[in-house]
């Protein structure tokens, strides 16, 4: 059973935020679904967690917040730069583009906002201190 | 599908509080040593973490967002939600069934001590 079951982010465009994650999960593999408002992504998998991107319940505007990172899992380096690369030009702002990092484990990442301004990163564990891939 | 979620906090020890009440009962306990300033959850399958933005300014909340954490039963809810009201959370969404969820899945909602939002359900796959 994963540690989440969902992570829902908000829009205040959803066209936009369909392109830009239809773009990005796209690039992991992960499929998706269109909603009335927004949309929905994850593997068929039980337990394997869903992504939820739609216009707030309460009616007011989404808004991003400080402090606030989602990271989603690649399966190769390569899979991290077509995913920088589809939602550089899908919407998406640069947050720290595809490279090695250091975080006393390696790992290959890459960091973007959403049209919306949410920040995400994909990560891809490359077991090879400084490679990096 | 998820590596990691990070939430920001302006209280550390208000997040302590909360989190070390509620992802216990989950069944995950915080790695993060004291002086680290941070709170790091970890499982196989997944890592939570709340911090200061690395950024230096003060933590805010997102309209819209939401972060649903895994329940193996519905019992398991309901404790998850009494220890966070008794740990400085905020009620959202009390111990039920959610029909907008798939087969009527239990769930129960919290908002942190920073006014995040967060549930736990149990999925009834």
């Amino acid at each position: 059973m994963s540690l989440f079951t969902h992570v829902t982010v908000g829009t205040n465009d959803p066209d936009k935020a369909r392109a830009f994650y239809d773009a990005v999960f796209g690039a992991l593999g992960i499929p998706g679904q269109h909603t009335p408002n927004g949309a929905w992504y994850g593997n068929p998998e039980p337990g394997s967690g869903a992504f939820f991107v739609v216009a707030p319940r309460d009616g007011n505007p989404a808004c991003f917040a400080n402090g606030g990172t989602i990271g989603f899992q690649a399966e190769s380096a390569a899979q991290i730069d077509a995913w920088y690369a589809a939602g550089m030009a899908q919407g998406g702002s640069d947050e720290g583009p595809p490279g090695p990092r250091d975080f006393g484990m390696p790992i290959y990442a890459a960091y973007m906002r959403d049209p919306d301004g949410n920040k995400l990163c994909a990560l891809f564990m490359t077991g090879e201190p400084g490679k990096g891939s | 599908m998820f590596t990691h979620v990070f939430l920001g906090s302006n209280d550390i020890e208000k997040s302590r509080q909360f989190y070390d009440a509620t992802m216990p009962v989950l069944g995950y306990n915080n790695v993060a040593p004291p002086e680290a300033g941070r709170l790091i959850y970890a499982g196989p399958t997944g890592t939570f973490i709340v911090a200061p933005p690395a950024n230096g300014e003060a933590a805010t909340v997102a309209n819209g967002h939401t972060l649903g954490f895994a329940a193996p039963d519905d019992e398991t809810i309901v404790k998850w939600h009494e220890a966070g009201l008794a740990a400085g959370g905020t009620d959202f969404g009390a111990p039920g069934p959610r029909s907008a969820a798939p087969n009527n899945s239990h769930g129960a909602y919290l908002l942190d001590p920073d006014g995040n939002k967060v549930c736990a359900f149990n999925m009834r796959h």
